[in-house]
This record gives C-alpha cells, structure tokens and sequence, in this order.
C-alpha cells in the first residue's frame, strides 16, 4: 500500500515537475525572449509595401494638359517565396520572356534570396496582367506588382525646354519639372502588412499605413495656342534661315506673365533622356550675347528719364564717324544733328554713345542696372543666368562707348523681354512669372502667383517719349514689323556675334533680333525674336530683314487669337503707304 | 428508504453537473465562435483585398483611358489632324460671335446687311 502511495507520488511529482519546466521555457520565451523571437517572425512575414505618389500634372493657362502620367507597375520579386530551384529557374524563365529581361541576369538576381528586388520599372498594364497570368497559370509565386506612374507629355516637342523633363528617379531635370519638383513630386506612402506562405497579402495583420499624398497641379502662364503660334514661326522660320538657335518670347508686360516660350533646335520631351544636352538648353534663359541696337531702348530712356536731353534735344552724330580714345565709331546711315527720337529711329551708334558720354559711366550703368540687366529676372525656371554687365564697364575705356549700343554687354533674352515690358507698361519692370497657380490633387487653390512689381525704372512720361520712336522705327526703318491693323512698336537689333576665344568678332556671323509690342497704344504683349547665325551673306541678315518679318506674322497671328480688333483706318492708311511705295 | 440509508448513498449530483455542463459549453462556444469570427475576419480581408485590387484595376484603366483621351484631344494631335484634313475647321461668321466687353460689332453689321462680314485676316 505505502509503495503504491510512493508510486504515485513519484508520478505526480514527476508530472509537475515536467509541466514546470515546459511552464518555465514558455515563460521565458513569452518575457525574456519575446523581442528576439517577435523581430524573426516580424522578418519572416511582415513587408513594407511602398505607396507611390502620383506626380502632379502640368497644365497651361487654360487648363490644357501639358504633362501627365499613365498608370504603369513596378515588378519585383520576394525570392523568400520561391520554395525550390526548379521553381526559381521557372519564375525567372517566365518573368524574363513577358518583361524582355536577360534570363541569367533575372535568375542571378533571384538566387541572391533577397525579399525586394526590382525585376523592372514602368511595366505597362498588359505585360504586367500577361505575367500574372501566367504565373499564377503555373502556380508560381514571388512576382509581385507595386502601383507606379509614368510620366508623359501629350504635345511632344510642343514647349520642351519650359515643361523639362524627369530623371528616371522621377525627380525634375530640367523647366518647371525641376523648378516646381517640391510641388510636383508629393510623398510617397507605405504600408506594413503580413503574407501568408503562398505570398498573398493578410489583410487582417495590415500594420502601420501612411497613404502617398499625391503631388500638386502646376498651371503655367503659358497659353497652348500662343505657344503653338510661336512655335510654327520659329520652326518656319529656321527652316528658311537654318540658323544656329533661335528663339521667340511672348510676354504680358503689365503682369510679366509668360504667354508663350520657345527656343530652336526643340526636341520631344518624352524622349528627352536620348537628346544632346545642347539641344535640351532652353536659350531664352541660358544663353548670354550682345543684343546689339535694341539695348539702345536703355541709353535713351535714362537720358530722358534724367532730363539730361529731351526729345527733341540734337545730338551732333559727326557724320557717321566718331573717334573716341582712339578708337572709331561708325554709323550704319551717316546722319548729321539727330534727336533723340531720330536716334532710336535711325538706330544711331554715335548718338546713343554721346548720350551715354552724357549721363556719365555710372549713372548708365546704374540705369542698365535698373532695367534687371546683369541679374536673373527671378522666373520659376532653373538655372537662369544672370547676364554681364560690367561694373562700371571695368577697364574697358571704350564701353561707354560700346554698351549703349549692345556690345560689351551680355544679356539673355528674358532679361530684353522684360525690360521691354517696363517700357509697354509705363515704367515698371516685372518679373517674368511662368508659373501662375498651384493646385491639390482634388482641385483646391494652394497658391497664387500675383504678379511682382521689381521697381520702377523709368516714368510713363519717358516710356510715352520711346513709345513714339519705337513706333516709328515700324513705320520708318523696320516696316516689315508692321501688322495691318495695328500700331506697332519695337526696336531691331543686329550683333556681330563674339569670338569664342573673346578676341572681336566673327565676319559675317550675326545674332539678329526684333523686340516690340503691340498694339503699341495700349500694348497687350511683348514679343522678343532673336535668331543666332542665319545662314544668310552679311548683308542680307539684319534684324530688320530676318527678325522683323518674324514678329510681324507672330503678331498678327497672335493679335487674332487675344482677339485684338484692328484699327480699319489705320489698315487703309497701311495699305495706301505700302501701295505708294510699290509705286517709288 | 430510511434517512440513515440515504445519507450514505452515492447521489448523481445533477445541478453541478449541468453546471459544469454549461460552463465547459459556453466555453468550448466562445473558443469556436472566436475560430469562426477569426475566420470571418479573414474571409472579409481576403474580400477587401479583392475588392481594392479591382478597384485599382478600374482606377488604372480609367487613368489609362484618360490619359488616351488627353494625348488624343491634345493640341499637337489635333493640329496633326487638321493638316492632314482628317477634321477641319470652320471659320465662324464674325456676326454670331458676341462680344461681351461691349465692343460688339453684330449691330453695325445687322444695320449693314448687304455689306459682307468683316474678317480679320491678312490681305
């Protein structure tokens, strides 16, 4: 009896004893491991799938879609979930032929039994729904599909160099993608979640989730059918002249909005990775030269502006010939006593010299200063340059004599727009503004681009004075700027084009350019036309025979579609002049 | 049967038993309701993931969709299909054009019928 009581004790103590220590090892696996062994099975099972943001479109002044995305995938592979050899091989095989990847490479990349790898990029929605079909055909799993975008630009070479374009991190390169890249881009979201064995997602263990916020609309000032009027023009136009670049600005001058940008040679935007670098430079704002006759617009207005001469005020112009510092200074048309206004007109070299001798190398220089020379202008657009204005022309004892008429001096394009508008405007220089508004992804203003006063540089009483004589300029010099109908302004300029190695000028190369607005009563735009290196004999490539008749068909074209109403009497007496010409 | 007679019998003692019973049912109910609302759950995730992976395939044909509709209705596309005559364009008669900053010209022209309409295109 007291043996089988010791029987049983032994048991039960046993038992207990057991029980304890499988009590003790669970215990201390639940506490004193618990970290160890929660972070393996986190490894094991949870996944960080990322949530990409959805790029914010481009659209034009008018809501026009300038750059979008299309729905694509990114394919990747949890080599984790491909059990066996055979199965890797079959995977690879497949993923390879459906994506158009090196089989070798793909079974490479997936013997390495990494849980993320990026087979390929911007799939497209069939391939991507022809691998999982087959795949999953096969029972095949570890191929898995991340949501992405693609980005793409619906007018090819339509306003390239301001849209840019995208590195294949998706982030701005180039124009307002790069400039606006902050607004654009949006922030991409994650998910933590668990898979089961076979690599399906377990909704019930989803984690931690950020959503992507989606990026913002940028709508530019640009308006697609000025911009499609500028751009025929220019192709054109380079067609008949075959030039080394050109390009053509059209500009708001009251408010500095940009209506339309474009440079020569151009490229699609959607293909820009392939392009030279030197194609993709948008010139309007990364090109600096001599702009030649039409800076004279800056000497004459701070002459006037300073009451140093008036308008009717003769400068003595020497006959066509000035020695200053040994140095002599000719004019294009011989004149004799000019006014002010008669130098603008008969773009006079020795004129714009004597007023800048004058007003005196600072004060000039202060004035060219003010007209947003030698800065950049301040557009949303990357990489502008600032131009070159020496201060107060350094040691060159000649450019007083020089940078009056547009030599000496190095100025982009945006920069002669600019200063034209203060003079359309009354004497208020603005910055060019490319973007106008900002906008959520559901439609919400963010912001507003109010246009920005830099200073004033000139009084309406001054810009009336040049207003006359850039008006005549059309109606005596460059005639081919006209536009029936309309009263134009605007000052020619034709620059012998600098030696690459500094040292003088090049023969018979030319950088010619028109700068005008219209209607020159109450202007509505500014337009800028610079062509670089017409391939025409010297004296045939002028700004007044190349740029001119540019800004003429820019204008007109233009004028219809603002829906500017010509002057009926104005066109007669246009009609009447030319025919009496004809007749001479 | 004597009271001393039923004190020692062994009794059947049922409350506890229905009891205990109950208890262990209720028990065993929670821990198979707990299976099957845990089932549920999944079934429902399963479902969710379903419905959010069709939802995505709408949402991506319909960016694609619109994304043909932009390319197709885009300037460069259309100006390709005006030069190749494909759709044209029709000169609106200045006379049902309405301006509304008041610069309107219907009323000279109706007063003008027989002139023919002014078209603001170079000569």
């Amino acid at each position: 009896m007291r043996t089988a009581r010791s029987k049983a004790i032994f048991v039960c103590v046993s038992l207990v004893a057991a029980f304890s220590v499988c009590s003790g090892r669970l215990i201390h696996l639940q506490y004193v491991e618990h970290e160890e062994f929660a972070t393996l099975a986190a490894e094991k099972h949870i996944v960080k799938i990322p949530v990409f943001a959805k790029r914010g479109r481009i659209i034009d002044a008018n809501g026009e879609v300038l750059a979008d995305n299309i729905a694509v995938k990114t394919v990747y592979a949890d080599a984790s979930h491909i059990p066996n050899p055979g199965a890797l091989r079959s995977v690879a095989e497949i993923t390879a032929r459906q994506l158009q990847l090196d089989q070798s490479a793909v079974l490479s990349k997936l013997e390495t039994g990494r849980r993320y790898i990026v087979l390929k990029k911007e799939v497209d929605q069939i391939t991507s729904h022809n691998l999982e079909a087959e795949l999953g055909k096969k029972k095949l799993r570890g191929i898995y599909f991340l949501e992405d975008f693609h980005r793409v630009y619906p007018n090819d070479d339509m306003l390239a160099h301001v849209i840019g374009y995208l590195d294949h991190e998706h982030r701005g390169l180039a124009g307002i993608e790069k400039s606006m890249d902050d607004y654009l881009q949006g922030y991409d979201g994650y998910r933590y979640t668990e898979r089961d064995r076979t690599g399906r997602e377990i909704v019930l263990y989803r984690g931690q989730e950020r959503p992507a916020q989606n990026g913002y609309t940028v709508q530019t000032t640009v308006q697609l059918g000025l911009q499609g009027i500028i751009e025929r023009e220019l192709t054109e136009a380079c067609a008949k002249y075959k030039p080394r670049g050109a390009t053509i600005i059209l500009m708001e001058p009251h408010t500095g909005a940009v209506m339309a940008m474009a440079s020569w040679p151009t490229f699609d935007v959607n293909n820009a990775n392939n392009v030279p670098p030197e194609v993709t430079k948008n010139h309007a704002i990364l090109d600096m030269y001599e702009p030649g006759s039409t800076f004279k617009i800056v000497v004459t207005s701070a002459a006037l502006e300073d009451k140093i001469v008036n308008d009717k005020t003769l400068i003595y112009c020497e006959g066509g010939r000035f020695s200053y510092n040994k140095r002599v200074l000719r004019d294009h048309k011989p004149a004799g006593n000019l006014t002010v206004h008669d130098i603008i007109v008969k773009s006079s070299n020795i004129g714009s010299a004597k007023l800048a001798l004058q007003m005196g190398e600072q004060r000039f220089y202060e004035y060219t200063r003010a007209f947003g020379f030698g800065e950049p202008t301040g557009i949303d657009l990357p990489g502008e340059i600032r131009g070159r204005v020496n201060a107060p022309f350094g040691s060159d004892k000649l450019a007083i004599t020089r940078v009056p008429m547009g030599q000496a001096v190095s100025v982009t394009a945006i920069q002669m727009a600019s200063a034209l508008s203060a003079i359309a405007n009354g004497g208020r220089l603005m910055m060019p503004q490319i973007v106008s508004s900002i906008y959520s992804p559901d439609g919400q203003s963010i912001a507003r681009y109010d246009p920005v006063e830099v200073r004033r540089v000139i009084s309406p009483e001054t810009t009336q004075k040049i207003t006359a004589a850039l008006i005549d300029v059309t109606r005596k010099a460059a005639t081919a700027a006209q536009v029936p109908g309309f009263l134009v302004a605007g000052k020619t300029g034709t620059a012998q084009k600098v030696r690459p190695d500094g040292k003088g000028y090049m023969d018979d190369r030319y950088i010619v350019s028109f700068n005008g607005f219209m209607p020159a009563d109450n202007p509505k735009f500014v337009c800028y036309v610079m062509v670089d290196d017409a391939k025409l004999p010297g004296h045939m490539n002028y700004g007044a025979t190349v740029a001119a008749p540019i800004f003429s068909k820019v204008a007109e074209k233009v004028a219809r579609q603002l829906d500017l109403r010509p002057d009926p009497v104005l066109m007669a007496e246009q009609l009447k002049h030319a025919s009496k010409q004809e007749r001479d | 049967m004597t009271r001393n007679r039923r004190k020692h019998e062994n009794s059947v003692r049922v409350a506890a038993v229905i009891w205990w019973v109950l208890v262990f049912s209720g028990l065993g109910g929670l821990g198979l309701s707990y299976v099957y609302i845990k089932n549920q759950t999944i079934a429902c995730g399963e479902e969710r993931r379903k419905l959010e992976r069709e939802l995505r395939d709408f949402s991506d044909r319909s960016n694609t969709l619109q994304q043909q509709i932009t390319a197709e209705s885009s300037r460069l596309t259309l100006d390709r299909k005006l030069a190749s005559g494909y759709i044209q364009m029709i000169e609106i008669d200045p006379i049902r054009i309405v301006r509304l900053d008041g610069s309107n010209p219907v009323v000279a022209e109706q007063n003008s019928a027989h002139e023919p309409p002014q078209i603001y295109a170079r000569q």
